[in-house]
């Protein structure tokens, strides 16, 4: 090729250099926008699962009543564990990502029974997505080895219950699904997306004995095991959001579209 | 045939121009565009906030005990409408 004929190539054929500049910008900035989105998403579940956390232990607290017959209260310890599907930059169209959250609240609500005389039951709630488990910790801990005797007096030793970082196990399958059809009169596009995600989240515990003179004793190990354990699936709620249940347990969540475009 | 020289050059300063003129319009775009996503960034988080206002507004009620107690959730407040105006002028 003549020599003048390159050069006139290389300097002329300008053409589309800013479109193409444009397209490598403009996939920087949709990737941009597309992490402040899942930063959105982000604050704003975290935001409302440590706002629910406080209410619903506030509701919990002022309506438990126990066995006793001396009004309701209780002191709670509510944890809240909400599974979210958010965008996922790297995955498939409708597949999202898993993420978890977490809030935690504590409420001592015992005005009607101090009021009576009586102590307000300590509670152990935990709300995973839809469903909850409610443990009473006495139930665990038997009277010769709680903190204190029936006259309100500090124990030497005593056994506490303590429970330990929660284990969140996931089976989730993601497939899509494009189906292209053409006959003389037009194409008809099929598009489908199928989500299966089924999470094991469980809540383990033991039990230890304390000192009241040492604060940073830790006795041996008495009991430890799983508290609260639950298996749910997810499905796809009529709001238009992924949400997760005990009785969605292996649902397989089918969404997609079909559009014609005629000859 | 060929080129002389002077007529190459001549070439080369008409279609740098033409490319200045379309990196102008694009830079441009790209402005727009990217203060258009700073403006849902900044709705965004101001909701956080007008959203905690709301919730803390009603920390009497949900505090106070009654017999008939009322879960005060989820939270009555509506977020503002994100608009074309107030995306694109800040409005």
């Amino acid at each position: 090729m003549n020599r003048l004929v390159v050069i006139k190539m290389i300097y002329l054929n300008k053409k589309g250099q800013a479109v193409a500049e444009m397209a490598i910008f403009g996939t920087l900035i949709l990737l941009v926008f597309g992490v402040l989105l899942s930063f959105m998403q982000q604050f704003n579940d975290r935001q409302y699962v440590q706002m629910e956390a406080f209410r619903r232990a506030l509701e919990k607290a002022n309506s438990y009543t126990g066995d006793a017959e001396d009004g309701a209260g209780a002191s709670v310890q509510y944890t809240l564990v909400q599974n979210r599907h958010q965008i996922n930059l790297a995955g498939g169209y409708r597949q999202g990502n898993n993420v978890t959250q977490t809030g935690s609240a504590n409420v001592y609500w015992a005005i009607p029974k101090s009021e009576k005389g009586s102590s307000a039951d300590s509670l152990l709630v935990f709300k995973v997505n839809e469903d909850e488990g409610v443990f009473k910790y006495n139930d665990y801990i038997p009277e010769p080895h709680r903190r204190t005797d029936e006259d309100g007096n500090e124990r030497p030793t005593y056994w506490v219950l303590q429970t330990e970082n929660m284990n969140t196990e996931s089976d989730t399958l993601f497939n899509e699904t494009n189906v292209k059809n053409e006959d003389t009169y037009a194409i008809t596009n099929q598009k489908t997306s199928r989500l299966k995600d089924d999470i094991v989240t469980a809540v383990p515990y033991k039990i230890v004995e304390k000192k009241s003179s040492d604060n940073d004793y830790e006795g041996p190990t008495i009991e430890e095991g799983i508290l609260y354990e639950v298996k749910q699936g997810v499905y796809f709620d009529s709001d238009g959001q992924y949400k997760y249940s005990q009785s969605n347990t292996g649902n397989e969540v089918v969404r997609g579209k079909t559009w014609v475009t005629p000859f | 045939m060929g080129y002389s020289v002077l007529g190459l050059i001549k070439l080369r300063r008409g279609k740098r121009a033409q490319t200045t003129v379309e990196i102008a319009f694009v830079f441009v775009g790209i402005v727009v565009l990217f203060a258009a996503i700073m403006q849902i960034w900044f709705w965004s988080n101001k909701q956080i906030v007008l959203r905690q206002e709301s919730y803390n507004a009603k920390r009497v009620e949900a505090g106070t005990s009654s017999d008939n107690y009322i879960l005060q959730w989820p939270p009555t407040y509506t977020p503002e409408e994100l608009t074309e105006n107030k995306v694109l002028r800040g409005e």
